[in-house]
């Protein structure tokens, strides 16, 4: 009796395992073509990203050999150098020259390793920032390789993208922002120190200040007056 | 028999684990292709910038080898920089803005104090969303927007371009007055609409038909700042 009984659970028992592992080996199955496909897919991304740096290069390249000839052909005006000079000036307020000089370069990591925070930081802790270097009396400031100039707007993207000169800066599951500013040292290091880091840091973001002699990028976008013009003093 | 089923169990709880555990692995591998979606992005929109400021600087190069004289050439520079820099008035079509603080009466029983005023990060987010609808100048109380510009708030008043400013705010923005008008209700005008609505606070939104004028700013002088010799 008892055997009989012990035959009827396990034929129950081995139907159900067969059906178990029949099942088991669809999923598989699938997990395996899924697979496949990601690993086409991400091929594919590495393939487009490595055209697209290929491009970045030569055109870096070209910028590069554009303006030192360009520089001869300007430097040639030297019987004006105050002209030169006002030019200069005037092209760092709207950005359109890269500049060094003594600064500081803020590293902040939103979220992510290493840090204790989930929210990534907003366009209103970036804004905040350049505000308060610019009460510093930072002269320029880029965020991430993008300058900042006055018409630069930074805003969401989608739920989570942040665009700074409609360039996207941030990424997906953390983002480590290089904030670059030149100036004063002692009034930068001051400023961010009391007036941004303290918060963030109350965030759980990781912040790290330092004073060093900084490059900063030229502002790539373009100054176009379609609605404006110039009010002639009468 | 049992001990035999048991073992059979056990061995497709391992099975399913493994299964488990792959699945999860592949999620992980979509995520990090995610992840580059952005970074692909930036370097497409940087290509692009680059792109056209190699096109300004043949531009500029073609000038010069048509033989234009490099005198002449940096004075008309001049003149643009001047406007790009904003130390020049400008006037075209565009859009006032006016925000007040609140007069009714701050019966402090009713909640936050601060909800009655108008604070920087209003008029801050209101110039980002102006100039991400193309504003091409913009000035607050006659004070214009440069890339030095702080709006920066010391208690009593709020300071822009090392001057005091008091409420109400008038924020003067050129361009085309249908992008504005869209990018500012796309991103503050709303929040702003619920402070009005709660708490009395003044939001004024015009759209003259005659030009608007925005004011020059001052020259900036720069101490630190060097500008970078090219090749």
């Amino acid at each position: 009796m008892i055997n009989k009984h012990v035959i009827t659970v396990a034929t129950i028992a081995a139907v159900a395992i067969g059906f178990l592992i029949s099942l088991q080996f669809q999923a598989q199955k699938e997990v395996d073509s899924a697979e496949k496909i990601q690993q086409q897919r991400v091929e594919q991304t590495d393939t487009v990203m490595k055209t697209l740096q290929d491009e970045n290069n030569s055109l870096q390249e070209e910028y590069n050999r554009i303006s030192a000839e360009l520089e001869r052909y300007r430097n040639q005006n030297s019987e004006n150098p105050y002209l030169k000079a006002r030019l200069d000036q005037l092209k760092i307020t709207d950005g359109t020259i890269a500049v060094t000089g003594p600064g500081v370069k803020m590293i902040v990591k939103d979220t992510g390793p290493d840090t204790d925070a989930v929210i990534p930081l907003s366009t209103d802790e970036l804004r905040e920032i350049v505000n308060v270097l610019r009460l510093a009396g930072a002269e320029a400031i880029s965020i991430n390789g993008q300058r900042i100039v006055a018409s630069t707007s930074i805003v969401i993207s989608g739920t989570a993208t942040i665009l700074v000169n409609s360039v996207p800066i941030s990424r997906i599951g953390g983002t480590t922002y290089e904030i670059l500013a030149i100036g004063k040292q002692d009034d930068l290091l001051d400023y961010l120190t009391n007036m941004i880091a303290i918060d963030l840091k109350q965030f759980g973001r990781k912040v790290e200040i330092t004073r060093e002699t900084v490059t900063i990028p030229s502002f790539k976008g373009s100054y176009t007056f379609e609605y404006a013009s110039e009010v002639k003093k009468g | 028999m049992a001990w035999m089923m048991i073992s059979v169990g056990m061995l497709l709880i391992g099975v399913f684990l493994v299964i488990v555990i792959k699945s999860y692995m592949a999620d992980q591998n979509a995520s990090s292709q995610e992840k580059n979606l952005p970074s692909l992005l930036q370097l497409e929109m940087e290509n692009e910038q680059l792109a056209g400021e190699n096109d300004k600087l043949l531009e500029e190069l073609t000038k010069y080898q048509a033989g234009e004289s490099a005198a002449a050439l940096a004075s008309e520079q001049l003149e643009q920089a001047k406007i790009s820099a904003g130390l020049v008035s400008l006037s075209g079509p565009g859009i006032v803005i006016v925000l007040d603080d609140s007069d009714q009466k701050r019966s402090t029983s009713n909640g936050n104090i601060g909800n009655y005023y108008i604070h920087e990060e209003y008029l801050r987010a209101i110039v980002n969303a102006l100039w991400n609808g193309g504003a091409e100048a913009i000035s607050i109380n006659d004070q214009r927007i440069t890339s030095n510009t702080e709006i920066f708030c010391s208690g009593s008043y709020i300071k822009i371009n090392n001057t005091r400013q008091m409420p109400p705010y008038n924020i003067v923005a050129i361009g085309n007055q249908d992008n504005l008008k869209s990018a500012l209700q796309f991103y503050v005008w709303d929040m702003l609409g619920e402070y009005q609505q709660q708490y009395g606070i003044t939001r004024k939104l015009e759209i003259p038909k005659e030009s608007v004028t925005v004011p020059a700013a001052n020259q900036y002088s720069y101490k630190y700042a060097q500008p970078v010799k090219e090749g």
